[in-house]
């Protein structure tokens, strides 16, 4: 990489108003030619604003934007595009019933007519080009998330962009999924393209970019930190401006407490009726952290939405406190102490016109917030304001519609609702997903105090290192089955080994 | 100078209010072009309408008449749509209701002392068996309930054209499509000098108050929120969707029966074609127009209700067809649905370094 390079995009002096906060104050943020730049900082910090803009979804109050030395008035993605800008979004934007050719060709065909061999031919160059191998005539709906992933980034490449904006592009993948994705991005890079990373995950950052820049509350607090002169210390403090109370650890699991969830041979079917979950049994103790790991799509949601009463069991049993509750209604499961952290936060976490503080008491409104047959507004009220403070909810007010709010507040905010309602069993997917690095300490540390309490935690994560540093077991799940089984002290690539290469 | 659209922080009551108010008075200059197109000066014919409604003892009374079956509709759907159930059908549910109401007046054989409140039972029960069936198909088949409740209107109205015109026939009606007049003790009294029949406009608004109570502050009207928020997440949260959906169908499914067993014991003294004009479609206006708030919705109700007597007004005076007046009602409801954009969002005009919002 060389820092001669010239600079691709320059952005100068961005200003970013919002009703309630200034989202982006003054940010100077340039990317060279040839680099890939990650781009670091809290929720909220103005990572994914300040690229809406560059991407032409928001306009900036104020500021300038060079492109390749000149300016540039981006007035919408469709401008963004034509000047080589390219995003792919953490939602992905596919249509499910259609193919994945079908899909390119929606985004790039402005015609009447549609030329499907044209496109297919250069889709297979380009797929050929940057190690991207996917089935072309494939639905989307039969594809991974990392599968989807690589159908974004080459319709962003189909359009000739030279520089691709990815968003926790690594949060949908496993461990080998994003080494893959890095590989590609360095021959993307090796042909002259820029790429601009927004991440949590710091070790990607230190290992996979040339260049970083982290925001903190609207303003630059790092620009063009070059990663070898940079420490994950260094990050987190220029991230989050004070040191991290809570260091993680495993060794204090309760020796021999009772079972409070048990598992057996349990059998349960995807939405499209085929067998997800073969015959899975385990159990998990009082104050213990049972992980699970295991590439996306292996089982884990069925699983997870198994236990908690969503999904209907074909087989076996499922027994909580010593209660069977196969085939129980959520509420009777609920009412046994168990809370739930979707991996989907906007499927089942929220209802999005709802507001903060009707999304907030979702769990207890019959209980806690209610008297007889009316609901208890000020207990609400007070309620909500205490869980928003302690969990640095940013919000206009507890009366604004969840859909107000950024990813990762939204995520905040139902983790305090899960952790309001104190469970014997928390089951957690992917809990800290768009969470930034002091979140997610937040969360792991009330994990931690979970499990001091006697609470256990069903860890379902894709995040290896998260799995790792909280569980006091880990099981690894694989097309349906549970693999292998690990206890405290395993290294992470025997855990991504097991994930990948079957059972042992 | 630039103009744009930005999300409000918070919706409040006032937003929405005025929002309303606004798509009313815009839809105001565009259908008075259909005035003049009729060589009709359009502020003639909207003082008409509003003196007409409103504006004499005996216009105002008809326009309470005509609010009894409209709003009772209205409140019902209003539960529905709170839920996100399309329920299309109060038209079908009012008239299973009249016809219940018929066959209890008619037929039973009760003691004369019950037989009111049976009627009004019967009325609310088969109105809600009606709405009952699309429910169902909705929660166990998930199959689009538009379509269910819209088409049921339609065997509804078949029924009653096959009663009015086969077994139910009055033998003293010449012929006509039109059951016998019920006895007097299956009638409701009226309001002296007027047709405002007061039993109804006593249900209409205890119905209107409770409804208004169940929803802001009750666990039930929370459940539904839930439901017509997400109703995965309301699954989740242990919240049975299923229960809701019946719930909510039921209530408006019988308020409209209720609406039905009015116009038959209120107003026209026995069953007969036609006994609706369409109450239970017009409903749907006031339900948005009122913001799905029960109170809102009552006074939306009026408000729809004097146009339709207005109407009535221009139509003789004016000699205009009174279709005219459905149209009308149909620009109130785009213009409502598109003010919903000024609800959740505001205008933001900036000049300079100025800001100015609205």
């Amino acid at each position: 990489m060389a820092d001669n390079s010239k600079y691709l995009v320059e952005m100068r002096g961005i200003v970013k108003r919002f009703p309630t906060v200034v989202a982006l104050d003054n940010v100077d943020f340039r990317v060279r030619q040839g680099e890939i730049h990650a781009l670091l900082g809290e929720n909220g910090a103005g990572k994914t604003t300040l690229m809406r803009i560059l991407y032409g979804m928001y306009k900036p109050d104020a500021g300038e934007i060079i492109v390749e030395g000149r300016r540039a008035s981006i007035g919408s993605p469709r401008d963004a595009l034509k000047m080589g800008i390219g995003m792919v979004h953490q939602h992905f934007m596919l249509v499910d019933k259609l193919s994945v050719l079908e899909n390119v060709a929606l985004f790039v065909e402005e015609g009447f007519r549609i030329s499907f061999n044209g496109i297919r031919s250069r889709m297979e160059a380009l797929s050929k080009t940057y190690g991207l191998k996917i089935d072309l005539d494939a639905k989307i709906w039969q594809l991974s998330a990392g599968e989807q992933q690589k159908v974004e980034i080459l319709k962003t490449l189909y359009r000739n962009v030279k520089l691709l904006i990815l968003d926790e592009p690594t949060s949908v993948l496993t461990p080998v999924e994003s080494e893959e994705l890095f590989k590609s991005l360095r021959r993307m890079v090796e042909t002259g393209k820029s790429i601009i990373l927004i991440t949590h995950r710091l070790n990607e950052a230190l290992t996979a970019s040339d260049s970083i820049t982290i925001l903190r509350k609207g303003k630059v607090v790092a620009a063009e930190v070059k990663p070898r002169e940079a420490s994950k210390l260094d990050l987190v403090n220029m991230i989050v401006g004070r040191p991290l109370e809570f260091k993680p650890r495993v060794n204090d699991a309760r020796k021999g407490g009772k079972p409070v969830l048990e598992v057996e041979k349990l059998r349960v079917l995807d939405d499209r009726g085929l067998l997800a979950v073969k015959d899975v049994s385990f159990v998990m103790k009082e104050g213990e952290i049972l992980g699970v790991a295991g590439v996306a799509g292996n089982g884990q949601r069925e699983l997870v939405e198994a236990l908690t009463g969503l999904r209907r069991v074909e087989k076996g049993t499922v027994k909580i406190m010593g209660v069977d509750v196969t085939n129980s209604p959520p509420k009777k499961i609920i009412r046994l102490g168990v809370a739930h952290i979707p991996e989907d936060r906007f499927r089942y976490g929220v209802a999005p016109d709802l507001s903060v503080a009707e999304n907030m008491i979702m769990k207890l409104y019959g209980e806690k917030f209610s008297r007889r047959i009316f609901m208890d507004t000020e207990a609400i009220k007070r309620e909500t304001e205490k869980l928003v403070q302690e969990f640095e909810i940013v919000a206009p007010s507890v009366n604004s519609p969840v859909s107000l709010l950024s990813g990762g507040n939204i995520q905040k905010l139902i983790v305090a609702r899960e952790l309001s309602i104190n469970p014997k069993i928390l089951v957690a997917s992917n809990p800290t997903s768009g969470l930034d690095v002091a979140s997610t300490n937040y969360v792991h540390w009330v994990f931690h105090r979970l499990r001091e309490a006697g609470g256990s935690v069903l860890l379902v994560s894709e995040d290896l290192e998260e799995v790792l540093a909280l569980s006091n077991r880990i099981l690894v799940m694989k097309e349906g089955k549970i693999v292998r089984e690990f206890g405290e002290g395993v290294s992470i690539s025997e855990v991504g080994l097991a994930m990948t290469a079957g059972a042992a | 100078m630039e103009i744009g659209l930005e999300r409000r922080p918070t919706v409040s009551r006032r937003i929405n209010i005025s929002a309303r108010i606004l798509a009313v008075l815009l839809s105001l200059p565009l259908i008075g072009l259909l005035f003049a197109a009729y060589g009709v000066n359009p502020i003639d014919a909207y003082l008409r309408i509003f003196t007409g409604a409103f504006g004499s003892p005996y216009g105002f009374s008809e326009t309470i008449v005509k609010m009894l079956p409209i709003g009772l509709c209205a409140v019902g759907l209003t539960l529905a749509y709170r839920a996100r159930v399309l329920n299309i059908g109060a038209e079908g549910q009012l008239i299973m209701g009249s016809m219940a109401a018929t066959w209890v007046a008619l037929y039973s054989g009760l003691p004369q002392s019950v037989t009111i409140v049976v009627m009004l039972l019967a009325g609310f029960i088969l109105g809600a068996a009606w709405a009952l069936l699309p429910a169902l198909l909705k929660s166990r088949l998930n199959i689009n309930e538009v379509i269910v409740t819209l088409m049921m209107n339609y065997i509804s109205l078949k029924l009653l054209d096959y009663v009015v015109t086969g077994p139910w026939r009055g033998l003293t009606q010449w012929g006509f499509p039109q059951t016998d007049p019920f006895p007097s003790y299956a009638r409701f009294p009226m309001i002296v000098g007027t047709r405002i029949h007061y039993y109804t406009l006593t249900l209409l608004l205890a119905s209107t108050l409770v409804l208004y109570v169940l929803m802001k502050r009750t666990k039930i009207g929370y459940e539904v929120k839930v439901v017509g928020g997400n109703p995965e997440a309301a699954k989740y949260a242990g919240i049975s969707v299923t229960k809701n959906i019946l719930l909510v169908m039921l209530v408006s499914g019988g308020l409209a029966g209720v609406a039905g067993v009015g116009e038959v014991a209120g107003i026209h003294g026995r069953l007969i074609r036609g006994i609706s004009p369409g109450y239970g479609y017009t409903a749907i206006i006031p339900t948005w127009l009122g913001g799905l708030d029960p109170l809102g919705v009552l006074v939306a109700s009026f408000f729809i209700s004097g146009l339709m007597v207005g109407g009535d007004t221009i139509q003789v005076s004016l000699r205009l067809p009174s279709s005219l007046v459905y149209v009308f009602n149909g620009m109130i409801l785009l213009f409502i649905i598109s003010s919903e954009v000024l609800a959740r969002y505001r205008i933001v005009i900036k000049t300079g370094g100025r800001r100015i919002w609205i």
